[in-house]
């Protein structure tokens, strides 16, 4: 399975408005549109980022959790022109942000290789200027998709 | 009854992230994973005991000898009406009932829990 595949232009927002990570997380998990449930999502996102920040430097986050509450691997992406205060490793503001969440019961626990794919797609992604290329989300999934292809 | 269930489910998420966090195939993804350092596991303990000491007594030794027994998914899923742990498909009142109470799947004992 292919990243670009998890990839929906609805769950893109390339302009988030948070400067805190809380807020950052709210939007991304409204994205994924579990309404009631997102506050119990949120929750259990918000205790993985007490164990260790997912901050992984260099401007990108990638928050992720697994839970009960979705049914199958989703992911959402957001991005934010004045970064955001995410406690990341580098201790720098965060621009982009991928959230994945996915079901406990995972076929061929897709989830941990989906976690690998977005890691290793963010090593290429480290200039500022090329996380600011995509202006729309269609964009921004070619982008992907053509690291996804350089990487393979 | 269903802030109980939450409560249950919320355990188990939390363990499914330690399980996770120490995973070899978590650290290969290039994370900087916490070290194990007694800061971490006094953190993670706490964590863990917040949520567990809100969930009533019967329920949390239900939990742990589920757990002991399947080594994981504790709360399941109805997927179409089967219990998602043992895919056994469930009587209709049970199906109906599990999305206002607590109930565990006839056959194999898990919690069952009820997704839009």
């Amino acid at each position: 399975m292919t990243l670009t595949s998890l990839l929906r232009p609805e769950r893109i927002n390339l302009n988030l408005k948070a400067k805190k990570k809380t807020e950052a997380l709210k939007e991304l998990v409204s994205l994924l549109k579990t309404g009631s449930d997102a506050e119990s999502l949120l929750e259990t996102l918000l205790t993985r980022e007490e164990l260790g920040s997912t901050g992984i430097g260099k401007g990108i986050g990638i928050p992720h959790c697994r839970s009960l509450l979705i049914d199958k691997l989703e992911i959402a992406v957001g991005r934010s022109q004045k970064g955001i205060d995410f406690n990341a490793i580098d201790k720098k503001p965060v621009y982009l942000l991928f959230l994945i969440v996915a079901p406990p019961q995972d076929p061929g626990n897709q989830y941990l290789i989906t976690l690998g794919k977005v890691a290793m797609i963010c090593q290429e992604l480290t200039s500022k200027k090329r996380i600011f290329e995509p202006q729309t989300p269609e964009e921004f999934i070619a982008l992907i998709k053509s690291l996804e292809e350089k990487i393979k | 009854m269903k802030k109980q269930l939450n409560l249950l489910r919320a355990l188990e998420e939390f363990d499914l992230l330690l399980k996770d966090i120490a995973s070899p195939d978590y650290k290969k993804i290039g994370f900087k994973t916490p070290k194990p350092t007694l800061d971490f596991i006094q953190t993670a303990e706490k964590e863990r005991e917040a949520i567990a000491q809100k969930i009533e007594p019967n329920l949390l030794a239900t939990y742990k000898k589920i757990m002991k027994r399947y080594g994981g998914r504790v709360v399941v899923q109805v997927i179409n009406e089967f219990c998602g742990g043992c895919f056994m498909k469930l009587p209709s009142e049970y199906v109906y009932r599990c999305r206002t109470e607590i109930v565990n799947c006839p056959n194999c004992g898990r919690f069952l829990y009820w997704v839009k």
